[in-house]
């Protein structure tokens, strides 16, 4: 039965190649943001959290971590959002293994629920962030 | 799991039938390898960019409206000569003095002939021109900021349609009144038109660095209809053509009665020879009443000023400032090829089209090869200046553009169709429909010393079965075609905004790189901005209460006001905060008479409020800003007119 469907399969893209090539290939029409949003190029705009943090050094893990997690284009966002950023040091405090751990490919997704769970929508700027105010996270 | 797989290959022995049925009529040619190719040249895939910018009239919407080619999609409506509710032109306070006249708030126009600045007879991207018919006006849009800063009355003129042109290095931009009329007005009667009325054609100055338009004088012609013009340029730079039409000075059923004589003019000006006049001080100062209004892009806000007077150039009394060039049956479009060499006459009532020669026109006036004149004016003998004659090429002529290849393509209304002919030797090459009834065409450049002759759009007034129906009103439309081989190609027709009416066109590396991304908020001089939450303020000034709030996401401050009263004049004054680009905010007030604000980032707007009843009145963000956009709202409090409440405004309670 398998094997049947896969004879069947070839005998498709040959057929398609045959008639028409073009109706075949089915063009990839995302490739022009590759990352989303955080693909677009502003050198002039004030500078957005994930261009904050590259330019920030004591973020390098941080940004790596992002940059793992394919997560770029959440941080760029209208938001707006406020990120409790770990600086290196907060990672190196992890157990041994853990940061190296997690930027495995495989542990993508838990990467990336990791670090959203360190953006709250809104912008707690001076004044706004107060005491026994709760935050809620982007992860919900 | 045997049943799973038996439901999986069924699944995909359907599928893969369907697709093979679509291959096939793909491959059998049922749509033809025409189609597939125009199809591929106007695709312009996600995120990617057209290659070009159309700005296209929007006529009676009285607006502009930008769009991508050769994808035909619309990007902005540029609000010009009409109010627009969506983007408070003409609603908040910083723009109404842009539609100040001498008659007034005048919340409507129409808009016909946008034109790009040049430098050296090319395009330069710097700034659109367009003007108003019906009360007289051109208008500057910045092609940095896609809006209008500009917009000059044009006084002793009427239905200002032979405009708005510009010369090869933007020394001038024309604004030609359609209709003759009382210089100065006065209250006479209609019947002693003739020999009494008369026409101005207006030469306004543009500032090289700021763009700024003055009136520089104007030339007061005999009381004929003016319909189009173009500028000389190259060999002809320093010339200013324009067509006439009701030479038979009619003032009732021009239909019949400006049809009557075998030839009207079109009317070459000596544009430099009146600067010779003006410095030679050979001018007249009239008293005039118009309006000139500029938007500042550091306030955020217009001016508008009352003009007082303008030099008049009388051309019956100035010799060699005009000469006249009989052409056949009401000249309608009046173009200039990119030599500068031609001038195309198109008779609407006429068959064929009239082609001038600049050579020859400058060897007969030398001569004095006249046929008379007219109210002072030569009018040259037609032989002498005729270049050429473009036979029976369609019917009802309209308007001519040029690829810069040597190829003219002429529109014809009455046999919807735009027809292909050669300079020079005058034979048709190509013909091909429209849909239907079109009337201007445009090539990016097709009016400049240098066309860029890949695409043309033909402007179409009539579309009745192209789109799907939505009532009585169907759109207009524009119709896009290769021009880069020897026959046109349409490749698509996509609807307009308004009457495209006439459009410009320009490559797009011209302008993108220059396009505004935000305005900064240190540069911000609105005498209301504040640029910081800690300056937010609410002042009382007797029943004026001046609200200098800001907005960011995703909130604005102050959002709890209280202490206004019924009666109060209440402006909120609004300044965006955010220094990102396409991050604007908006505002809408309960019961506000006006349109909502949209602000972009570093911008100050106003908006006056006047609550009728006491009550608690909710303001909110109207541009889906973010993602907490619907929690940016605001409460403000209004008291009966006795009440103690004392002015207090506040954000999060402090």
């Amino acid at each position: 039965m398998k094997n049947s469907v896969l004879v069947l399969l070839s005998l498709l893209l040959f057929a398609c190649q045959q008639g028409n090539q073009q109706s075949a290939q089915s063009e990839d029409l995302s490739k022009n943001t590759p990352k989303g949003q955080a693909s677009v190029v502003d050198e002039e705009s004030a500078l957005n959290i994930l261009q904050l943090a590259v330019k920030t050094n004591d973020l390098s893990t941080l940004v790596a971590a992002v940059q793992a997690a394919e997560i770029e284009h959440v941080l760029v966002n209208a938001g707006p959002l406020t990120v409790f950023a770990p600086v290196n040091s907060a990672f190196e405090a992890l157990p041994p293994g853990t940061v190296e751990e997690l930027l495995k490919p495989e542990n993508k997704a838990k990467l990336a629920a990791i670090l959203i769970n360190h953006a709250a929508p809104s912008t707690y700027k001076g004044r706004l962030l107060k005491d026994g105010r709760k935050i809620y996270m982007a992860s919900g | 799991m045997k049943f799973l797989l038996k439901h999986i290959a069924i699944a995909f022995i359907i599928s893969a039938g369907l697709l093979i049925s679509a291959c096939g009529s793909g491959g059998s040619g049922n749509s033809g390898a025409l189609n597939k190719t125009a199809a591929e040249k106007v695709f312009v895939a996600p995120g990617e960019w057209d290659s070009h910018y159309a700005f296209v009239s929007g006529g009676f919407s009285g607006q502009l409206a930008v769009y991508g080619i050769p994808s035909g999609r619309l990007f902005k409506v540029i609000p010009v000569f009409s109010v627009d509710a969506e983007k408070a032109w003409g609603f908040n306070e910083e723009t109404k003095p842009m539609l100040t006249t001498s008659h007034g708030f005048i919340p409507w126009d129409d808009s016909h002939h946008p034109d790009i600045s040049q430098t050296k007879g090319e395009l330069d991207g710097r700034w659109v021109f367009i003007n108003a018919n019906n009360t007289p006006r051109i208008a500057r849009i910045s092609l940095e900021t896609f809006e209008t800063e500009e917009i000059i009355e044009i006084p002793n003129s009427a239905g200002n349609h032979s405009s708005s042109f510009v010369t090869e290095n933007t020394e001038y931009v024309v604004a030609g009144t359609r209709f003759s009329i009382p210089i100065p007005q006065r209250d006479m009667s209609i019947k002693e038109y003739k020999g009494n009325f008369k026409a101005a054609l207006s030469f306004l100055k543009v500032d090289p660095e700021t763009g700024h338009m003055n009136i520089d004088f104007q030339i007061l012609m005999p009381g004929f209809d003016y319909d189009l013009s173009h500028p000389g340029r190259g060999k002809s730079h320093g010339w200013f053509f324009f067509s006439t039409y009701n030479t038979e000075e009619a003032n009732t059923l021009l239909e019949v009665n400006a049809s009557q004589n075998d030839k009207d003019f079109i009317a070459a000006i000596n544009w430099k020879k009146a600067q010779e006049y003006v410095k030679a001080g050979k001018f007249k100062t009239m008293s005039a009443k118009y309006t000139h209004n500029i938007y500042e892009n550091s306030t955020h806000s217009a001016t508008s000023k009352m003009e007082t007077s303008v030099r008049v150039l009388d051309a019956s009394k100035l010799p060699g400032l005009v000469y006249l060039m009989p052409t056949p049956k009401s000249p309608h479009g009046c173009d200039v090829d990119p030599t500068g060499e031609y001038i195309v006459g198109s008779g609407k009532l006429s068959a064929s089209l009239t082609v001038h020669s600049f050579t020859k026109m400058q060897q007969a006036i030398k001569d004095k090869n006249f046929d008379g004149e007219a109210y002072g004016i030569p009018i040259l003998k037609f032989d002498a200046t005729l270049a050429g004659t473009v036979q029976q090429p369609g019917l009802g002529p309209l308007h001519t553009e040029f690829d810069g290849r040597g190829n003219a393509y002429t529109t014809f209304f009455i046999s919807s169709e735009v027809v292909k002919w050669k300079l020079g030797t005058w034979e048709v090459l190509d013909r091909k429909p429209t849909y239907y009834s079109v009337g201007h065409l445009m090539i990016p450049g097709g009016n400049s010393g240098k066309p860029f002759g890949k695409y043309m759009i033909a402007m179409n007034k009539i579309t009745k079965d192209r789109y799907l129906p939505t009532g009585p009103e169907v759109c207009q439309s524009a119709q896009l075609f290769d021009i880069s081989g020897d026959k046109m190609e349409l490749l698509l027709d996509f609807p307009t905004v308004g009457e495209p009416h006439y459009a410009a066109g320009i490559p797009a590396e011209k302008i993108i790189k220059r396009s505004k991304k935000f305005f900064k908020l240190e540069e911000n001089k609105h005498p209301y901005s504040v640029t910081s939450e800690a300056e937010t303020k609410v002042v009382r000034d007797g029943k004026n209460v001046h609200i200098y709030m800001t907005m960011i996401r995703s909130h604005f401050s102050p959002d709890n006001i209280e202490g206004i009263k019924v009666g109060d004049r209440v402006y909120f004054h609004v300044t965006n905060l955010e220094q990102d680009y396409d991050v604007p905010h908006g505002l809408g007030v309960i019961g506000a008479k006006t349109s909502e604000l949209l602000i972009m980032p570093g911008q100050t707007e106003t908006m006056v409020w006047e609550p009728k009843k006491p009550g608690v009145w909710p303001f909110y963000c109207t541009d889906f800003c973010s993602a907490l956009h619907q929690e940016m709202q605001g409460y403000i409090r209004v008291s009966p007119r006795n009440s103690k409440v004392k002015l207090s405004w506040s954000l999060d309670g402090e």
